[in-house]
């Protein structure tokens, strides 16, 4: 299987992916990826703003109907949970790497 | 220093990071920014005493979906970040920290601040444009071979040119305002199109800088 061009993702593409599995919205994936790293990736703002951006461009999530008239919500897509998955066997490929030398 | 209020007029245009250093500045030395006008580079800062002073940040983006425009700027608001200055039709957007609790800048990697520079790179090319499109129409009222053999011909004052001391002074100083404004608008132009070009290196070196 070809890998795909974008991988390996940043940790910050990475955290947003996974809040994004359960629909939300800006502010909400900002929290959510604090809480997943255990508050060690904090997303400001504006990169949160690009990064959503950007992630539209490619398809990995979409925005979502909902109620918020102010907000948009979004959720990732199929092609964002293709791309999810592939970088987590990657990840997975690298600890079993560093298993095997005893790191 | 220790006015209630200073008024500081500074453009910075594309030089986002200085322009925060410098209402930083202020910010160390106990002064809250007011009121800012990117237009007329007017800036007003007020003495504040003990309370807190909200950073101020600035991003660049132009949104011309209602609804979008309304997302992007809950989304500041909900992190903490209140709008001061800015607009669907202004690109450049200031916030100010709500509280303490905020965050220090609007963006945390390398890669969102090349995206920023990026968005001013398409401000200052479409700038250009805007400014070529506006020369090529008149482009033709200058007269060039005028201007570099003969641009005594430029004036229209008889005799101007045999006159002599105060004289000549005068009437030349009278008369240079009309030139400019008969022969002005392309050379404003042209002046636009070679400062935007000079912008447009300036933010694409910044977004190569961090895209590094």
């Amino acid at each position: 299987m070809n890998r795909s061009k974008y991988l390996p993702l940043t940790e910050t593409t990475y955290l947003i992916l996974v809040a994004l599995i359960e629909p939300g919205h800006g502010y909400l994936i900002m929290q959510k990826v604090e809480e997943l790293s255990e508050g060690n990736v904090r997303i400001a703002a504006g990169t949160m703003y690009g990064a959503i951006e950007n992630l539209i461009k490619l398809k990995w999530i979409k925005a979502v109907p909902s109620e918020d008239k102010r907000r948009k919500v979004y959720q990732i897509t199929d092609a964002g949970l293709d791309i999810l998955k592939e970088e987590t066997n990657r990840l997975r490929t690298m600890v079993a790497i560093a298993d095997a030398n005893k790191l | 220093m220790n006015k209630d209020r200073i008024v500081k007029h500074r453009f910075f245009i594309v030089d986002i990071e200085k322009e925060q250093e410098f209402i930083d500045s202020y910010r160390e030395k106990g002064y809250k920014l007011e009121s800012v006008n990117n237009n007329t580079g007017r800036y007003v800062f007020k003495k504040a005493d003990g309370e807190f002073i909200p950073k101020v940040r600035i991003d660049y983006h132009e949104i011309a979906k209602n609804d979008e425009y309304q997302n992007y700027i809950s989304m500041f608001e909900d992190a903490g970040w209140k709008l001061i200055r800015g607009s669907k039709i202004e690109g450049t957007h200031y916030f100010e920290q709500v509280d303490e609790n905020t965050s220090d800048e609007l963006f945390s990697d390398n890669q969102s601040l090349a995206g920023l520079y990026k968005r001013l790179y398409g401000y200052t090319i479409s700038w250009m444009f805007i400014s070529l499109a506006l020369l090529m129409p008149v482009i033709s009222t200058v007269n060039f071979k005028m201007l570099f053999e003969n641009p005594k011909e430029l004036y229209y004052t008889p005799g101007l040119w045999e006159m002599k001391g105060t004289r000549f002074l005068s009437a030349f100083l009278f008369e240079t305002p009309f030139v400019m404004f008969r022969n002005g608008a392309p050379f404003l132009l042209i002046i636009c199109i070679v400062s935007s070009i000079f912008c447009a290196i300036k933010v694409k070196k910044k977004e190569k800088q961090y895209s590094a």
